[in-house]
């Protein structure tokens, strides 16, 4: 059995416009989640609630057993975080950063910040305010990277940058995940990073969890069937079923719980299946997040 | 308390900060030579540049150590190392209270130097230590508000409140004839007064700073 990295147990946290409520996680060593969320659903807080940045209300949290945030000055020793909301010193330049956190990091890795600051194209002697912001991101991951962590808390990581800066800093990722001992927690709005790199999904909408697996069951669980209804036959509502949208007689149901017996219940009930189609990880989130709330507003 | 970390810290505030804190010491060498040429005209400059001097610096150090690190949202970068935020609290306060008081610690000596040195009388020494330790204690008030506040516009009030009572203090000691009086006299003449306004000062610098860590050790969002 794999040990377990980071835990929330019923977290939660009240703002006056916004709670967090019962978020319940758990993330085995060497697993990368993806935390999926639209903007203010609750990923940020989630993770500062993580590191110690914000203290939940209710719950308990534990990364590598360590409570949080009691205990945070011991957990985050093996924490690297990097959010979009994280700024270096303007005024100083970027090999003084990397020399205050070697000060503060036992192992920290000089020939890996070497290899990445080519790879990001940064320059240490260059001061801070001088950076874009793609290699402002790039040089805090750097920052985060070469203190080589146990786990890698990134919120937000790729927001705001340019398809070349988003690929380089994916692809930092994908070499950070080699080490099969690194857990990975990266929060995004863009599915597409996160269906690149994650192995577990968890979306979060309006301050709760709404699901949470690994991401092959997702992509396997959830299909489009492209039906069509003969005049007199009522379409049937078969378990999973998440939306049905179209014509009477064309119509479009999504499920999330596929197997191949549901097309042949379908043809039982005399509706003809004209396709079966994939989804992407952004259309089964969109479909998700409207479903939970339909359930809640119901 | 992480102690090792919070060097880390009041080392990092310093490098950040060295260069204007060697700046002002530099003014205030400038005021001090002023003050001894001894004439009416240069110690009213000295004393200006002296005063302003250290407030300039002080509040400098304050908006850039305290403020900034909100605005400029550093903080999150500093409470994602190894640190809890009373590490953090403690770090603020030692790295501000060490680059303030190496010019302050410095005028002080050298202001009470040149006063000694000078045909300026000795009588003004009392006057001169409780009124330096105002300004400590005004940026004490900066530091406590702009840590608790984290807001601009209340550390701009504590630096006007503290302006204002700074003034308020010299010109009740200027009008008391058991200190106005001794101003004058060629010694220094330390009377119960002095004494009680000194005392009263460095208890309001204890209480300001203790219950500044308590109130930062209850804070739930720290970015």
């Amino acid at each position: 059995m794999k040990n377990i990295a980071v835990e929330l147990k019923g977290v939660g946290k009240d703002y006056p416009h916004f709670r967090l409520q019962d978020v319940n996680l758990k993330l085995e060593t060497g697993t990368v989640m993806g935390f999926i969320g639209a903007n203010g659903a609750g990923k940020s807080t989630t993770l500062r609630i993580l590191m110690g940045l914000v203290h939940q209300d209710r719950g308990e949290v534990t990364v590598f057993g360590s409570r949080m945030p009691q205990q945070q000055a011991l957990a985050k020793r093996d924490i690297g975080y990097v959010s979009e909301d994280l700024r270096l010193y303007g005024t100083a330049t970027l090999g003084w950063h990397m020399s205050y956190i070697r000060s503060i990091y036992p192992g920290w890795d000089s020939a890996y910040a070497a290899h990445l600051c080519r790879h990001f194209d940064l320059n240490p002697a260059q001061k801070i305010k001088g950076l874009s912001t793609g290699q402002r991101v790039k040089a805090s991951l750097l920052l985060a990277f070469a203190r080589r962590p146990r786990l890698l808390v990134l919120d937000e990581p790729t927001t705001g940058l340019d398809p070349v800066a988003r690929h380089e800093v994916l692809e930092a990722l994908m070499e950070a995940m080699r080490d099969e001992s690194r857990t990975i927690l990266f929060s995004s709005h863009n599915t597409h990073d996160v269906e690149q790199i994650s192995d577990q999904i968890t979306f979060i909408d309006r301050g709760r969890v709404i699901e949470s697996d690994d991401k092959e069951t997702f992509l396997d669980r959830w299909r489009r069937f492209r039906l069509e209804v003969p005049p007199g036959v009522c379409l049937p509502v078969l378990p999973g079923t998440v939306a049905t949208s179209g014509s009477a007689r064309l119509a479009v149901v999504t499920t999330s719980r596929y197997d191949d017996s549901l097309a042949a219940a379908y043809t039982q009930a005399g509706v003809s299946v004209k396709s079966v189609d994939s989804m992407t990880l952004e259309e089964i989130f969109v479909a998700n997040v409207h479903s939970k709330r339909e359930e809640v507003a119901a | 308390m992480n102690y090792p970390m919070i060097v880390h810290l009041v080392r990092k505030d310093w490098q950040l900060n060295q260069r204007a804190v060697w700046g002002s010491l530099v003014g205030g060498i400038l005021s001090l030579l002023c003050l001894s040429k001894g004439t009416q005209l240069s110690f009213f400059l000295g004393v200006t540049l002296l005063v302003t001097m250290l407030i300039a610096i002080g509040s400098h150090l304050v908006i850039s150590m305290v403020i900034n690190e909100h605005k400029e949202q550093t903080l999150a970068f500093s409470m994602t190392l190894p640190i809890t935020y009373r590490d953090y609290s403690a770090a603020k306060i030692a790295a501000l209270l060490l680059s303030f008081l190496l010019p302050w610690t410095t005028l002080f000596i050298g202001a009470i130097a040149v006063i000694m040195a000078s045909p300026i009388p000795d009588g003004l020494i009392p006057l001169v230590v409780v009124m330096l330790i105002e300004i400590l204690v005004n940026i004490c008030l900066m530091l406590s508000v702009a840590l608790i506040s984290e807001s601009n516009g209340w550390t701009i009030g504590a630096l006007m409140v503290g302006n204002v009572g700074f003034n308020a203090i010299l010109f009740f000691l200027a009008n008391q004839t058991n200190m106005g009086t001794t101003m004058q006299s060629p010694v220094a003449v330390w009377t119960p007064l002095a004494f009680g306004l000194i005392t009263l000062e460095a208890a309001l610098i204890v209480a300001m700073l203790s219950l500044t860590v308590v109130i930062l050790g209850r804070k739930t969002s720290l970015i």
